[in-house]
This record gives structure tokens, sequence and C-alpha cells, in this order.
């Protein structure tokens, strides 16, 4: 498989730090197709994943040189 | 060996991540390789390894990450696989990631390293925490007494790794040996001798995981060791079993322990932080105070109030309402629908009272999002600068102060988030009664955080008197319903398992990516809702529903409530959405169709009125039709009556706000 490995995010209320894949709120909420929060699994407090396609965009404008 | 589909240069020097769970390992590697890797599973295990390439000053390093581990003993699969990776990488370089908040945990496997003989660097991350909790060791001595480089990281904000990948052109191995006794000593040259003369991994380390039992290196021992030269080795363990007794292992780590503990004694720790870290964990601790966090939470509320009402709701809306859509976008679409599609029906449907753009897109974008999007900014930095765990331990202090108990409080935190996760996360609650006491509580009277936003925008418009009125009514209602679900909840509290960060300046890139992931998803599920809701009215105003629904609610929203008709309108858009309501409600008041008193008690009404149908839809998956109906039937006729209370009150004791 390749492809790229979500890193593990660190959940804002209750700073457990977890795997974000499998853990979208989407399996249980009528919303759940077009909505991108996650929920820790520890304190289920829900947050949208720290990613951000404008933000992802606006950095492809801009590339980073390569490590010299 | 090479696992998976991964394209590495093969001329590439190899650098293995290892270290404990959550230490930012893999933060670590994405900063060292960039983001794209490749993921493989190892050979016959659910694990993943990920495997990257960095460039240093012409130099390509293959990058492995490890799972995270406490000992390179193994007791687990993922222990096993990265012992294994060790082993199966001769020549590689090792980058353990530390934790510098728990050195002690971490040196456990320092110490492994060290008997493997593997080229080492330690990366020491959290240093900041570290620092700012005054336990970050001394470095200098770490170095000293390892012999191998110690660099102080925060990952997360890219300080400190610039230097990891020079340090691993050309590593050593760490110098420390720990001595575990005569016995076991003696146990281990024995071991050491009987092993082959190129083993993958320093032969001490071989030796004491032999004596510990490890079975998982059978298949090493099968293919590397004669058969006699094992049964040897079972003879040295079982002797050393016959002197020192079973708990081989138990005995190793205590002695390592032991170790560290003695050595960290030596480091000592850096000097404290500056007397401003003194204040900062000094307002850290009061902010959870649950007498002196009260003023605290006032001031965070007032700054709030300042920021999303003046600065968003104010100028920002007025940029966008009237500028963007006023003066441009509604006009140049009635230009092109004239042009384009002369029909009145069009005209109507796009930019008319309930027209798609002119209502829908126009509460969206320009009313809902500069609003929210300022809310969501003051949100994240509450989150990034530890307030908000801090917010949550002081609100459970509070609610258990008074009586309540401790599960009514996390969903209440969490619907500030989403109040329909939130009703899913009350599957927690042991007993069918908490469930359903907590969900109402949730329905009645958490506003969500959009639709929190929009408040707090409308009442920067009215004052201080207004704001408190419906802060005080709101926190009433709760507080009285949280007592009362107390009582009727038998059991003991559940405690909130949260760590404390430490109080900090909130990071620009991090704030800047968590609120527009943060915009991103409000208008992913938020703009179609609006515009769904925009259309029911569209088709309701078009066949007479509106005014027949005007009608039949005119005893309550005109007698009770004292509010124009027109604001049925938003009572109804507010069951799709509570924050399109509250913008329709926005819209009046900025239009002067609503007094200041009118407001207030529309406020109140609308954050305590019915769910929204996402979260209708919960509450009945949850707990059955029937559940939901009794509760709808108890919130409808609850918020008209807290909001006409209000209202004749205010009128009563002629306060105008």
């Amino acid at each position: 498989m390749e492809g790229r490995k979500p890193g593990n995010i660190r959940c804002p209320l209750c700073q457990h730090v977890f795997d974000p894949s499998d853990r979208g709120c989407r399996t249980g909420c009528p919303m759940g197709k077009s909505c991108s929060l996650v929920c820790c699994p520890r304190c289920r407090y829900s947050f949208p994943m720290p990613e951000s396609k404008v933000i992802d965009f606006l950095k492809s404008l801009f590339p980073k040189g390569t490590r010299a | 060996m090479r696992t998976g589909t991964a394209r590495v240069d093969p001329q590439a020097a190899t650098v293995i991540l290892v270290g404990n769970p959550n230490v930012g390992k893999s933060v670590v590697f994405g900063t060292l390789t960039g983001r794209y890797v490749n993921v493989s599973n190892y050979p016959g295990t659910t694990v993943e390894i990920t495997r990257g390439e960095a460039r240093d000053r012409g130099t390509v390093y293959e990058i492995i990450d490890t799972p995270g581990v406490y000992s390179l003993l193994p007791m687990s699969e993922d222990e096993r696989v990265t012992r294994d990776i060790l082993m199966r990488e001769p020549g590689a370089r090792v980058l353990q990631v530390c934790d510098a908040k728990n050195m002690r945990r971490s040196l456990m496997i320092t110490i492994q390293l060290a008997e493997m003989g593997v080229p080492l660097v330690l990366a020491v991350n959290m240093a900041d925490e570290a620092r700012e909790r005054g336990v970050m060791p001394r470095l200098e001595l770490l170095e000293e007494r390892f012999g191998v480089p110690a660099i102080p990281t925060v990952a997360v904000r890219k300080k400190g790794t610039d230097r990891l990948l020079p340090l691993m052109a050309h590593p050593v191995a760490a110098a420390p040996r720990v001595r575990y006794g005569d016995r076991i000593e003696a146990a281990i040259d024995r071991m050491e001798a009987l092993l082959p003369p190129d083993t993958p991994v320093g032969r001490r380390a071989l030796a004491i995981m032999l004596l510990c039992g490890d079975d998982s290196l059978s298949p090493w021992l099968a293919e590397s060791v004669p058969g006699h030269r094992v049964r040897e080795m079972n003879e040295v363990r079982n002797r050393l079993i016959g002197e020192a007794g079973e708990d081989i292992a138990y005995q190793v780590n205590q002695t390592r322990l032991a170790w560290i503990d003695r050595l960290l004694g030596e480091l000592g720790q850096e000097p404290a932080p500056p007397a401003g870290r003194d204040l900062a964990q000094r307002f850290g601790s009061l902010a959870m105070d649950p007498v002196y966090g009260i003023p605290i939470l006032a001031g965070v509320l007032l700054l709030a109030y300042g920021f999303v009402g003046v600065f968003g709701a104010g100028y920002l809306v007025d940029l966008f309402e009237e500028v963007l859509f006023g003066r441009w976008l509604v006009p140049a679409v009635a230009w092109a629908v004239d042009r384009v599609l002369p029909w009145p029906f069009a005209r109507d449907f796009l930019v008319g009272p309930y027209g798609m753009v002119s209502m829908a897109l126009s509460y969206a974008i320009a009313i809902v999002l500069p609003i929210v999007g300022t809310f969501f900014l003051g949100f994240g930095i509450l989150e990034d600068s530890g307030y908000l765990p801090r917010l949550a331990v002081m609100v459970d202090k509070v609610f258990k102060k008074i009586g309540c108990n401790g599960k009514a409080v996390l969903p209440m935190i969490l619907g500030l988030g989403c109040d329909t996760m939130a009703t899913l996360t009350t599957r927690i609650l042991e007993t069918r009664k908490e469930r359903v006491i907590i969900t109402l509580l949730l329905a009645l009277g958490v506003p969500c955080s959009a639709q929190l936003g929009v408040i707090l925008g409308m009442l920067a418009s009215l004052g201080l008197a207004a704001t408190v009125t419906w802060l005080a009514l709101l926190l009433g209602v709760i507080l009285l319903v949280g007592y009362l679900a107390s009582k009727v909840i038998p059991g003991e509290s559940s405690d909130f398992i949260l760590e404390i960060p430490p109080i900090r300046w909130p990071q620009i890139g991090n704030l800047a990516v968590k609120t527009m992931a943060r915009i991103e998803w409000y208008l992913r599920e938020a703009v179609p809702l609006f515009l769904v809701g925009t259309l029911v009215l569209f088709v309701a105003d078009r066949m007479g529903w509106l005014l027949l629904a005007r009608n039949v609610a005119e005893p309550l929203i005109v007698g009770a409530l004292d509010l124009p008709p027109q604001s049925t309108d938003a009572f109804l858009i507010g069951f799709l959405r509570r924050d399109y309501g509250a913008a329709g409600l926005y819209d009046m008041a900025k239009a002067g169709m609503l007094t200041n008193l009118q407001v207030v008690v529309s406020l109140i009404t609308i954050t305590l009125f019915i769910p929204c149908l996402a979260n209708l839809l919960v509450i009945i998956k949850e707990h059955g039709p029937k559940v939901a109906v009794g509760m709808a039937l108890f919130i409808f006729p609850f918020a008209l009556l807290v909001g006409s209370a209000v209202n004749f009150g205010a009128r009563w004791l002629g306060v105008r706000f």
C-alpha cells in the first residue's frame, strides 16, 4: 500500500494523542457524510481534523526548497 | 529487510526512529521526511511501518518510523516488530525520540539501545513543556554520561529538529553499561560466549534478552545458532533461574530503573523557568479554581465578546453584508437574472426575500461566516493556550460543589463543539435514565459553537446588561436541570481524565490551520442546509403556508414573546440549524425590526428552543421516537415560557436593556 499516513493528533480538551483514522464521528450522525469532525476516543470531544485544504493550497503556491 | 512497496534509494543510509508511544515520534518523522511517505504492514503482522526519505548535505537517508514501545524486550506485537527491525537493519543508525517530561521511561529504551551497540542520537522532545514544568534534565550531563548527542527538540514547532540529520552522518554507540549483579553478569558472560561472532546487534543485549526468556528470538536462534549451542543456552538460563529465581526480566528491569533514577538524580534539572513562566503557571492554577476561575471566565468571555461581537459581528459583517453582498453580489446576480432568465419567478428564487443568494448565501457567508470565523479563531486560542481544559476542570468543580453529578458536566462541555455529537457521547453513561436526562439537558440549554458565535455577535451590540441576563438565565436553567438530574441519577460521579497542558502562547500556524479547518467544516455542513432551509421558506411563502404559520404562531410569537410576526421564520429555520435561526434574528435586529428587549427575549428563546434536525434525528436514533417527541413537547413550551417570562418580567420591572 502506498499513500499518506495521517499523523497522530492531540485532543485539544484532554490532550490525549490518537490516530484519527477511523475516529470520525460520522458513523453515528446523520450529517456524517460531509462532516470532518473527529472524536477523541478518551473524552469524546469533537473537533475538525486539523487539516485545511485552503492552507494546503496556499502552501502549494509557495513550495519550500529541498533541504540543503 | 525491506517491506512493502517503498521505493527507496538503495544507497541510502537507514535511520530507525525509536521511542515510547506519544513522544512525538511521528511528528519528528514528518519533519524529517516531508508529508508523503510509504506505509506497509510489517510481514506477518498487522503493525504498520512507515518509511520515508530525507536528504541532508548530499546524503540520502531512509527513515523508518517504528511503533511506540516501552521496552525492547517484547511484550506485544508492536514491541516485537520494533525490536526485529533493529535486528534486521544491520548498520542502521538509531534516532531515539525521548519525552523530556518523562525521561525515566525514555531512558529504559536508551539503556537497551546502548546494550545493542547501535549508533545513536537522542532527540529530547517536548522540551518546551518540560521547561515550563521545571523538569527539563541537563542535557550536557546526559550527553557526557551516554557519550551520544542529546538534542532538545519541540517537534511540533520544528525547533531543534534541523540539528538531527547532520548528527546522523557519524553517530556513535552509547557508552553506559548497567551492572546487573554478579550472578546475572556471570550468566551474561556465559551466554555471550555461546553466541555466534556476527550478531545483528550487540551480544550483551541478545544475551540479556535470552536470559530474560525472550521466546520471540527463537526464529533467529533456529537460523543462526547450532542446536547444541541453543541447548547450552537453555542450560545457562535454567542455572540462573535456579540461583536467582524465575523473575529474571523483573530483576533486570528493576536494576535498570534504579540505575536511571540515580542518573536522573545526578543530572539534575535545568534552572527554574523565568518569573513570567511562574506567572503563567499561577494563572493556570487560578483558572481551575472554583472561586477565582469565575472572574477569569468572565474576563475571557468579555474578550471573546469584544472580538466576536464588535470586530466579527460589527465590522466584518458590515463589510460582507453591505459591501460584498449589498453592493456587489446581489445587484450583479439580479442584473444577470434580468438578462438571462427574465422571469419574476427566477428573480424571486435567486434574489427575492427568500432567495438563494439574497437570503441563503447572504446569511451563510455575509452574516454567519464572519461571526463564526472570529469565534472559531477565539475558540482555537482558548484550546491552544491551555485554557479550555482548565475551564472544563473549573466547571466540573463548580458543578460538584453545588451537588451536581460530574456526569452531567462532560457532555455539556462537549456540546459547545457539536450538540449532535455530544448526544452520541451520552452512550458512555451507564443507565438509560442517565442518558435520557443528559440528552434533554443538551437539547435544551447548550448552544453549539456556531450558534454561540452568532448569539455573542448579537449581544455585543446591546451591552453588558443584556449579555449578563442571557448568560445568567442560561446558566440558571442548566444548573437547575443539572441539579435535578443529579438527584434523579443514582451512583458516583465520573471524573475527568484530562492532562492539563501548561499555559502558553498559541502558535500562529496551528491557529490558522485549526480555524480554517473549522470554517471549511462549517461551510460544508451549513451552506447546503441554509439552501434547503431557504428553499422550504421559499416554497412555504409561495404556497401561502408561511402566512398560515405566522397566523398560527401569532399568539405565541406576538402575544407571549412580543416579537414581530416575521420572527416566526427564524424559529422555523432554526429547527434546521440553530445558527441559521439566530442569523435570521440577527438580520432583523440589524434592520431595526427588533428592540433591545426583543433581541434578548428572542435570543433566550432560540437558545433554549428545540434542537436542530441532526440532533433530533440522533435523539430518535438513540432513545426512540417516543422519547424524542416527549423531549420536543417539553422543550418547545419551556423555551416559550422562559422567553415570555423574561419579556413580561422585564416590562414589569421597566428594563429595556
